[in-house]
């Protein structure tokens, strides 16, 4: 059993007799130190989907299912594909890569979930470093990291929040699970 | 018309903010539906101290025992703040609306009061257990998606015909408030109404301190809006306050740096298009963020305090706002008439 802020997309929870693959997971903190996530799932028995929210430390209970290291490989509409060490190809549907989608990049390393022997969906590594596309510029004199700005990465465009002193071209590295700004990479 | 029997389930962590805002839901809505309210908490001996004898009906019950089972099962279960229900009576609800010949009971979650834009995303949302058990999530908030805003627009007593000479401040705060940093900010004749724990932090500032015996809830509020300057904290006070139109300073609940200042800073963001106008608006601001923070009192306060009227015109424009929002006992009102399928005679 793992608590609902523990879940990443790509995991696979049940909902009662339906197993249901987390695509996207949103985590905020209430009040008085509780916090509360909101998760995308989809149906994998029907492919219907839903959003649901918990607490975040509700138990849940997570499938265990067979995993692959993989590459991503290309994008063939409405599948994308990744490849394993052997040349080995695997689909996962458009709809089923949730947050993945924010960060791929040709050649990104992840783990692609099966079940049933089906690729369902991707799982990322905790932290990714990606190159920053966009940003406005640097304040001189805020080295304090506080105060925050919106910038665009490489090569999705995806915003994140960043501290006020990147600039664009700086590697950062963000975590994948809240899709926040970690830190600036040399 | 439908009377329910609605049952609140609420613990007492380290204060009595969560029983407090549950009483006053309870009460509102036992006044406004004809519900039939009842109130489990764990520690009903503090719970009671809250309750006023002439003014509330809403029964306290203790906190059930872990097997234990409710001999009359209510129509809505409300847990309040992320308390678990009993272990029993989980069972009793899950074997309840698991039967398709029986009347569904509505299992509520009601979350803390936020400002922050997520809170309309995930209000009314459904949560779906492990044990295929269905809960309906409340996030109260100030947007129009949200589950509304807790708490009654206040009675206040009419304003005294002469201006006293002190000016009259109520303090309830956390521990590591630095309130008598604040009060010697002022630099003005005081006299603090504060329960004695504060009391005891204050007794080297100027202050004429009147210390605040136990009360009830309606006692406690008559005696904050007798005042002119309120110093709140957590979520029932500060409600009260927004509603007032007394000038007011909010502590959230301590939690770490970041994200207090995101609580913050939701508020302001609240707070800036109704208060665009009034050029006094950035010092009330600051006051809030550095208060907020629990930073030393900021220049701006002295400003402030020197024009306590344009003070006052910006809380009432606020309590004014406030109290024409959604509101939450009619947003929870509103979602049980939803599960059942007929209205309740709110009003």
């Amino acid at each position: 059993m793992k608590i609902a802020q523990e879940i990443r997309t790509g995991n696979v929870i049940m909902m009662g007799k339906d197993p249901m693959v987390v695509l996207r997971a949103e985590y905020n903190k209430s009040g008085r130190n509780a916090a509360v996530v909101k998760m995308k799932l989809k149906n994998l028995l029907n492919n219907s989907g839903t959003e649901t929210v918990f607490k975040a430390d509700e138990k849940m209970e997570v499938l265990v299912l067979e995993k692959k290291e993989v590459t991503y490989s290309y994008f063939a509409d409405p599948m994308y594909v990744f490849m394993d060490t052997e040349y080995n190809q695997f689909e996962v549907e458009a709809d089923s890569m949730g947050d993945a989608l924010n960060y791929l990049d040709d050649g990104m390393p992840c783990e692609v979930i099966f079940y049933n022997g089906r690729a369902i969906s991707v799982e990322l590594p905790t932290g990714l470093v990606r190159e920053v596309e966009y940003t406005e510029p640097a304040v001189r004199g805020d080295t304090s990291g506080k105060v925050m700005k919106p910038a665009r990465v490489k090569p999705t465009g995806f915003e994140v929040q960043v501290p006020a002193f990147v600039e664009i071209g700086d590697k950062i590295e963000i975590d994948t699970r809240t899709g926040e700004y970690r830190n600036r990479v040399k | 018309m439908a009377t329910l029997q609605v049952d609140i389930f609420c613990k007492v962590i380290d204060h009595l903010g969560d029983i407090g805002v549950c009483l006053r839901l309870a009460r509102s809505l036992e006044r406004r539906t004809g519900w039939r309210m009842r109130i489990f908490c764990d520690r009903p001996d503090q719970a009671t101290r809250l309750a006023d004898s002439q003014g509330d009906v809403v029964p306290w019950h203790p906190w059930p025992d872990e097997h234990a089972q409710l001999e009359s099962f209510p129509e809505v279960i409300l847990c309040a703040f992320g308390c678990e229900l009993p272990q029993g009576i989980r069972q009793q609800l899950a074997a309840r609306n698991s039967d398709p010949k029986r009347n569904h009971s509505l299992w509520m979650h009601l979350d803390y009061l936020s400002a922050e834009n997520w809170v309309g995303d995930f209000h009314g949302r459904k949560s779906h257990k492990v044990d295929g058990l269905v809960q309906l999530f409340c996030f109260p908030g100030f947007g129009a998606d949200s589950g509304g805003l807790p708490g009654d627009p206040p009675i206040m007593a009419p304003l005294a015909a002469a201006q006293p000479a002190a000016l009259h401040v109520f303090a309830y705060v956390y521990e590591h408030a630095p309130i008598q940093a604040w009060l010697s900010a002022l630099a003005m004749p005081l006299v603090l109404r504060t329960p004695a724990a504060i009391a005891k932090r204050c007794i080297n500032s100027s202050a004429t301190i009147e210390v605040l015996a136990t009360c009830s809830q309606l006692q406690w509020d008559k005696t904050m809006l007798g005042c002119a300057l309120l110093f709140v904290r957590g979520e029932d006070s500060w409600v009260q306050a927004m509603r007032s139109g007394i000038p007011w300073l909010w502590q959230p609940y301590p939690q770490d740096p970041e994200t207090l200042s995101v609580k913050l800073k939701a508020l302001l963001e609240r707070m800036a298009p109704v208060l665009k106008d009034h050029q006094a608006w950035p010092c009330w601001r600051a006051c809030l963020l550095a208060w907020g923070l629990g930073d030393p009192p900021p220049a701006a306060l002295l400003q402030l305090s020197k024009h306590m009227t344009s003070w006052q015109i910006m809380a009432e424009a606020w309590a004014s706002h406030c109290n024409s929002l959604p509101r939450l006992d009619e947003r929870l009102c509103h979602m049980v008439d939803m599960h059942h399928q007929q209205p309740s005679a709110y009003n």
